[in-house]
């Protein structure tokens, strides 16, 4: 037996009771005051509106029957309002549902951008450093190529004293010459007086004979004398000339291999220099090359320590993704807050809500739906996957 | 080994920050994704440094705190809030609990390595 019944057979013995105990027009009114605030709590403690139970016109006076009605209305829900209630309801649950892909959907981004973010740097700075290592060799001033540089330099240098030392040289070789010719001039004057003097030496021998034959026997003697001084200047005439000849022979030599060497070294300074001047050329070159490798490095190092810098300043930007999850995570609070206690009022929060209401709630969201995902919301709606490109 | 740090906050962006500017300085990082979890895993393992959230579901940040204060092997371990709140009274109920420090997010990476280094070495 259900408790409308319950309440109304007790109304009326409470009536009854009343009528005979208390003859007065107040006894009318109890029960029926009785009987009204029972429903009023019953109504609004039913699931749905439940037609209230028919009072017995006969036992209740006109102007209470009204009264009852009144109350009746006030606890029923203006026409329509269950049906917007429910696609309040619903569209509720939609909300919660984007709200719910918003944060999914930027926490999982955020996490991958920074994945990503670490990596590149992480890759940035080991590029640096193999940059720097590599070409460190090259710059090192005491065993790169900078040293050899330095040697290059060096050797360069030496290159300046091997010229000077041939040109000294070349200067002894003449001044030798030079002598040497004074000294054969010297010599070849020396041989002419000596042929001159055989000569002389001769003519007195000659002489000598021919006096020797105007004495007679007595210049026998002093003619031999004459013949053997006579051969004795032929001799030194000969001596003299061949000893003119020797000299002449050694002093043409003599400059004919002063000349070779000469030219010689003429020849080996020419390829001194020539080298000079290329390895000159080369450390000119090499120099600025080296400069430059330098700057390159440096510059890789502080682009390094830029990137490392700026992931600090990402790394702030990144968490203001968590702020805006706590945010929405707030709204959405407040929102149920609100609309519970609107809920709560309606009586309908124990009710499920009517397909029909939640289809509509669906169609009217989906009106603003652009997204793949929003469409997963939509219950029976599987979203195609559609290509990254397409072309028409 | 270098030292273990729990990381206890409901947002994976903000445990992928902290692992990520951590590690390369030789922590081993840990995650819990609320404080009940947060709790399970003090109590799993050894810890040399808590960051914790204030804000998170199941069990938030203060209750956690409690419970880590509670465990006898925790005793003197530094925990630092790192949160999003920065109210006086938050800040001063952190200060009741014992805890060593307040982080306000969004946190700067060198920052939070310095805070690590300077309390748990």
């Amino acid at each position: 037996m259900n408790k409308t019944v319950l309440g109304g057979s007790a109304a009326l013995l409470i009536l009854g009771i009343a009528s005979v105990s208390f003859p007065s027009p107040w006894a009318w009114l109890m029960p029926v005051l009785v009987t009204t605030a029972w429903l009023s709590v019953v109504v609004k403690k039913k699931e749905a509106v439940l037609p209230l139970p028919e009072p017995c016109p006969s036992l209740v006076p006109e102007p209470l029957l009204k009264e009852v009605t009144r109350v009746e209305v006030r606890e029923v829900l203006p026409a329509g309002w269950s049906e917007d209630m429910h696609r309040y309801r619903a569209s509720l649950e939609i909300l919660q549902g984007l709200k719910n892909l918003v944060v999914t959907d930027t926490e999982g981004a955020v996490v991958r951008l920074t994945e990503s973010l670490f990596t590149l740097v992480t890759n940035s700075k080991d590029v640096s450093l193999h940059i720097g290592k590599s070409l460190s060799f090259l710059t090192r001033q005491d065993s790169g190529l900078g040293k050899t540089l330095g040697n290059l330099e060096e050797q360069v240098a030496v290159f300046d004293t091997l010229n000077e030392r041939f040109s000294q040289l070349k200067t002894t070789l003449a001044s030798d010459i030079q002598a040497l010719t004074k000294v054969v001039g010297s010599i070849n004057q020396f041989s002419q007086t000596l042929s001159d003097l055989a000569d002389q030496t001769n003519i007195l021998a000659i002489n000598a004979s021919i006096e020797a034959a105007r004495v007679g026997i007595h210049g026998r003697g002093f003619a031999v004398i004459a013949t053997q001084v006579q051969a004795l200047a032929k001799n030194s005439k000969e001596i003299s000339d061949k000893m003119a000849s020797t000299v002449r022979d050694v002093v043409g030599h003599v400059e004919t291999s002063f000349d070779r060497q000469t030219q010689r070294i003429r020849e080996s300074e020419k390829l001194i220099q020539d080298s000079e001047k290329g390895l000159r050329q080369w450390a000119d070159q090499v120099a600025p090359q080296l400069a430059e490798v330098e700057s390159t490095i440096d510059e890789s190092r502080q682009l390094a320590s830029t990137v490392t810098e700026q992931l600090g300043q990402v790394t702030v930007s990144l968490q203001f993704q968590d702020r805006t999850r706590q945010i929405l995570d707030h709204m959405g609070q407040i929102l149920h807050d609100i609309s519970q206690r609107l809920i709560l009022s309606s009586g309908l929060e124990k009710s499920p809500i009517p397909p029909e209401q939640k289809i509509q709630a669906y169609e009217a969201a989906s009106r603003w739906f652009t997204v793949r995902e929003e469409w997963g919301l939509v219950p029976g709606v599987v979203p195609e996957r559609s290509k990254a490109v397409e072309l028409f | 080994m270098g030292k273990t740090i729990l990381c206890i906050d409901d947002s994976t962006t903000i445990r992928l920050l902290v692992r990520k500017t951590l590690e390369p300085l030789g922590y081993r990082v840990l995650e819990a994704e609320d404080g009940k979890v947060g709790l399970d895993v003090a109590a799993r393992e050894g810890v040399d440094f808590f960051l914790v959230d204030v804000n998170m579901p199941v069990m938030n940040g203060f209750e956690c705190v409690k419970g880590l204060k509670a465990l006898p092997k925790y005793v003197g371990v530094p925990v630092v809030f790192l949160t999003t709140e920065s109210s006086d009274d938050k800040k001063a109920l952190g200060r009741q609990l014992g805890v060593s420090g307040w982080m306000v997010k969004p946190f700067e990476a060198d920052s939070l390595a310095k805070i690590v280094r300077m309390l748990a070495g």
